[in-house]
C-alpha cells in the first residue's frame, strides 16, 4: 500500500495518524489527488475531525478541500435525491419496480448520510420487459440517452444524464443485465434481485435496493471486474480494483451481515463460483479498515476447489474475456450473434463515436473502428 | 426589519449538518452559507415557523446573552440571508 493510501486508511479507519512530511507540496498534492481517485472525501471530513488532526500536523489546506469537497457532495446529493424521488415516483406508477445497486442503493442503506457516498452516477436494473418503457419516461422527464454500443448480445445497459438549468449534471445507469459480460450478466437476473430486495424509506417510498447479501456479493463482483475494465475519474482511466470507496462498501456491508445472512452469503458465493472474488474483496477491506470478518468464514471462501471461472474471468486479458463470453453463450445462432454486434455495431453509434472523422462512409468507420481496436490491444499487449 | 415580520424558507433552501457545521444550501442557485450553532439554531427556529419575535424570546430562554444582543445576532444573520435570498421577509403590516 502506497503511503497516501495508509493514510487514508488509517484516517477512514479512526486512528488519527499525524501527518507524515510537513512542507512537503508534492506529497500534498498527491494526497489531494489520490483522495479524488479514492472517492473518499466527505466520508473523510464526516469521520476525522479537523481540530484533532490539525494538532498532528495536517495542513489546514487539506482539510479546507474536504470541507468544501463535503458540502459540494450534499448539495449534489440533495438535487439527485429530488431527481430520483421523481424517477422512482414515475416509474411506480407505471408499474415498474427497479432495484438500485451499487452506490446509491449503498449510500441510503449503508451511510450516516447518503452524501459521503459519492458517485457520478444511479444504478438501476429493471427487467428485460419493462427497458424500453423506463426508457421512455426517463427521456420524457428530460434526460439524454448518451451514445453507447447497443444490441441484444454486447450491452445491457443504457445511460441517461439529465443536466439541470444550474449546471448540476445527474446520470443513471438502466440496467436489465447486471453486467455487459455474458459470462457475469448471468449471475443475478433481475428477479433474482427483485425478489430479496430490501426498501429505502430514506429515499423514496418507492425505492427497492439490492439485499444486504447481494450487495455485499455485487460489491466484491464490482471492484474485482475494475481491475481489467476503466474506471474514469476527470476522464482518465483507471485500471484497478483498489478504491477505497468500493474497499469502505465492502466493509459496512460485512459490518452489517447477521449470521443467518453470513451463511446465506456462503451458499451464494459458492453457487455462483464467486468465492474467490469475494475472498479478495474480503481480505482487501480487512488490510485497508480491519474489518471484523469470522475466520470460518475466510476459510470458507479460500477452501481448495475446482478453480471458478469469474475468477479467472477478472484476471483474464480482454482477448481472452471475449473469448470466455462467446464461450459462455449457449447456441450458435446466438454465438454468431454476439460476434456480429462487437465487429459492427449500430450506423448510429458508429457516427456519433466517429462524428469527426473525415468519411462517415460506414464500411470505413468500421475498418477504423477495428484498427483502433488493433492497435490498442498490441499497446495493452491483449489487456 | 421588525419583529413581527414573518420570514418564510423557499422551497429549495435546505439546511444540512455536514460534518460539525450546519450549511444551508440553495439547490436552485448553488448558493451556500455556513452556520455557527447560534446560527444554526436560529435556522431551526424559524423553520419551525416562528415569527422572529418568538425566535428571540426562545434564544433568551436558551442563550445567557441581553435581549439587545440577541436581536442584534437575529437580525444580522437574517439581513445576510436575505442579501443571498435564502429567506423572504413578509412585513407583518402587509395586507
Amino acid at each position: 500500500m502506497q503511503d497516501t493510501e495508509a493514510l487514508l486508511c488509517a484516517a477512514l479507519s479512526g486512528f488519527n495518524p499525524a501527518w507524515p512530511v510537513a512542507g512537503d507540496a508534492d506529497f500534498t498534492a498527491d494526497f489531494l489527488e489520490r483522495s479524488v481517485y479514492h472517492g473518499v472525501q466527505p466520508l473523510f471530513h464526516y469521520l476525522v475531525k479537523s481540530d484533532q488532526v490539525i494538532a498532528l500536523g495536517w495542513p489546514q489546506a487539506v482539510l479546507e478541500e474536504f470541507h468544501w469537497q463535503a458540502i459540494a457532495w450534499t448539495m449534489w446529493e440533495l438535487r439527485h435525491q429530488a431527481l430520483l424521488k421523481q424517477v422512482l415516483e414515475l416509474l411506480a406508477g407505471m408499474g415498474i419496480q427497479p432495484v438500485l445497486f451499487k452506490g446509491t442503493a449503498l449510500a441510503y442503506s449503508l451511510y450516516p448520510g447518503p452524501a459521503l457516498r459519492s458517485r457520478c452516477d444511479t444504478d438501476l436494473i429493471v427487467s428485460l420487459e419493462d427497458r424500453v418503457r423506463v426508457a421512455e419516461a426517463l427521456e420524457g422527464l428530460g434526460f439524454m440517452r448518451e451514445a453507447s454500443v447497443s444490441g441484444d448480445f454486447i450491452s445491457y445497459q443504457a445511460s441517461f444524464t439529465l443536466t439541470e438549468a444550474n449546471g448540476s449534471s445527474h446520470s443513471l445507469d438502466l440496467h436489465w443485465r447486471i453486467n455487459n459480460s455474458q459470462l457475469l450478466a448471468r449471475l443475478f437476473s433481475y428477479e433474482e434481485l427483485r425478489s430479496r430486495a430490501q426498501a429505502l424509506p430514506e429515499l423514496s417510498p418507492h425505492a427497492f435496493a439490492a439485499s444486504r447479501v447481494d450487495a455485499l456479493l455485487l460489491a466484491c463482483m464490482h471492484r474485482s471486474g475494475h481491475k481489467r475494465s476503466p474506471y474514469y475519474v476527470d476522464g482518465v482511466a483507471h485500471y484497478s480494483g483498489d478504491r477505497l470507496i468500493w474497499v469502505y462498501d465492502i466493509h459496512l456491508l460485512a459490518r452489517r451481515l447477521t449470521r443467518d445472512e453470513w451463511h446465506e452469503f456462503m451458499s451464494r458465493a459458492t453457487q455462483k463460483s464467486l468465492r474467490a472474488v469475494c475472498l479478495e474483496g474480503l481480505s482487501l477491506a480487512q488490510t485497508c479498515f480491519s474489518t471484523p470478518i469470522a475466520s470460518a468464514v475466510m476459510e470458507g471462501l479460500a477452501r481448495p476447489g475446482q478453480p471458478e471461472p469469474i475468477a479467472q474471468y477478472m484476471e483474464s486479458s480482454a482477448v481472452r474475456r471475449l473469448w470466455l463470453d462467446f464461450c459462455a453463450i449457449d447456441d450458435w445462432k446466438s454465438k454468431l450473434g454476439f460476434l456480429t454486434e462487437y465487429l459492427f455495431p449500430p450506423a448510429s453509434y458508429m457516427h456519433q463515436k466517429y462524428r469527426d472523422a473525415g468519411s462517415t462512409w460506414l464500411p470505413w468507420l468500421y475498418l477504423r473502428r477495428m484498427k483502433d481496436g488493433v492497435i490498442k490491444r498490441l499497446k495493452c499487449g491483449g489487456e | 426589519m421588525n419583529l413581527t415580520d414573518k420570514v418564510t424558507i423557499p422551497e429549495q433552501v435546505m439546511a444540512r449538518q455536514v460534518g460539525e457545521e450546519t450549511v444551508i444550501l440553495d439547490l436552485a442557485s448553488g448558493t451556500y452559507f455556513g452556520l455557527d450553532p447560534v446560527g444554526a439554531r436560529i435556522w431551526q427556529l424559524l423553520g419551525e415557523g416562528r415569527t422572529l419575535a418568538e425566535v428571540c424570546e426562545s434564544m433568551l430562554a436558551e442563550y445567557e446573552v441581553s435581549r439587545d444582543e440577541i436581536e442584534r445576532d437575529v437580525n444580522e444573520l437574517l439581513a445576510a440571508l436575505v442579501d443571498k435570498s435564502l429567506i423572504k421577509v413578509e412585513s407583518a403590516s402587509m395586507p
